[in-house]
């Protein structure tokens, strides 16, 4: 077993525990030890702020990059970057996924207008 | 040897009673339109899990054990780029600390219940389930009622998760594009995740406040830019909600 394995397989095991715990928590901790009333909105409102701290700078920072000409030649102009930004389709991707999640109000559609446009476009570019 | 088979004869008699029961049949059939998009959602982790890099026993670990696909999707990136250890189990414990709030929820009914029962009731509790159960327990007086409702809904919600899981793994090998080449797909899923909750002020600013943060900080060691868009966004919907309490009450 390869290094990397044996860490996925940890991250399974610790995965599997905090996941379990913290669906237990009411049914298995003390009274004492659980949270009280006004940790509620700190709980609930953090994982939310984790998944949109997590994915936006994946969509966004590639974006940035190649609109201030990195990795591009210096005399690329706006359109050639825009062009460049097109074509890494992560931000246009995710510009499909926000705009259809928005309109439908429903996860299942924003992702297959995400993946859709991602997999469209990497194809248009020849990865 | 006497005493352990009787009381699996009467583990399994009670088992049989709750398959029977018009409780389990009804939670069933009701969580039964939202237990398509669960499947059909399933398929997709199923899928991305491999496409991004992960053996299929590692994604099938992933699948039965963790069950939770918020954060599966969400430690996928970092997992499969190596990220250390405890920030992945950091992130794990950020995007799951919702479910503490679903325990509470669910404990004022199953609080009762025998140890490893309660386990079994919080490894099933999960976001889909939950909504239909809150709104559906006040019509049922009865523990037993309750029980067999909460069984019959989650454990439906369940197979369906595992099955398309399970097919969407396997699946993965006959498509094309390599392993590791679509790692975004993950980033992708959870995107969609998080776009149907902003449904309210406090939730749009919990996530742009989270997502500008980490964006403007992305280039600190450890991920602290992460952590510092989690603080950022939690805080800013904490005061706006409290505030739109407030405003509420005078009203």
């Amino acid at each position: 077993m390869s290094g990397h394995d044996a860490y996925v397989w940890a991250s399974v095991v610790g995965l599997t525990l905090i996941c379990l715990l913290t669906r237990s928590a009411f049914l298995i901790l003390p009274p004492s030890l659980r949270p009280g009333q006004a940790a509620e909105p700190w709980l609930r409102f953090a994982p939310l702020a984790a998944l949109a701290a997590l994915v936006a700078p994946d969509a966004v920072l590639p974006a940035l990059g190649l609109m201030a000409g990195e990795g591009l030649p210096a005399t690329a102009g706006w359109g050639q970057r825009l062009h460049a930004v097109l074509l890494d389709a992560r931000a246009p991707s995710a510009v499909a996924l926000v705009a259809v999640g928005v309109w439908r109000r429903s996860a299942l559609p924003a992702m297959l207008a995400g993946v859709g446009c991602y997999l469209a476009l990497r194809s248009l570019a020849g990865a | 040897m006497l005493v352990t088979s009787a009381a699996r004869v009467t583990r399994r008699a009670r088992l049989a009673r709750l398959l029977r029961s018009s409780g389990f049949a009804r939670g069933a059939r009701e969580v039964s339109p939202g237990a398509t998009g669960v499947a059909i959602w399933g398929l997709i982790t199923g899928i991305t899990m491999v496409k991004a890099g992960l053996t299929v026993p590692q994604a099938l670990g992933m699948t039965v054990f963790v069950y939770s696909g918020t954060s599966q999707l969400a430690t996928l990136p970092m997992l499969v780029a190596g990220a250390p250890f405890w920030l992945v189990m950091g992130t794990a414990v950020l995007v799951s600390l919702r479910f503490v709030v679903y325990s509470a929820a669910v404990a004022v009914d199953f609080g009762k219940l025998g140890p490893r029962h309660r386990l079994l009731v919080g490894y099933l509790t999960i976001d889909a389930g939950l909504a239909l159960y809150q709104s559906r327990r006040g019509a049922m007086p009865r523990f037993a009622q309750r029980y067999a409702y909460f069984m019959g809904s989650n454990l439906l919600v369940w197979a369906c998760w595992q099955v398309s899981s399970i097919a969407g793994i396997f699946l993965a090998a006959l498509l094309p594009g390599s392993a590791g080449s679509l790692s975004y797909l993950g980033s992708l899923a959870v995107g969609a995740l998080v776009v149907p909750l902003l449904r309210s002020a406090p939730t749009l600013g919990c996530a742009l406040a989270a997502a500008a943060v980490a964006v403007a900080l992305a280039h600190l060691p450890y991920k602290l830019g992460l952590f510092a868009g989690v603080v950022a966004g939690t805080a800013v919907a904490v005061a706006m909600s409290r505030r739109a309490g407030v405003e509420a009450a005078a009203r």
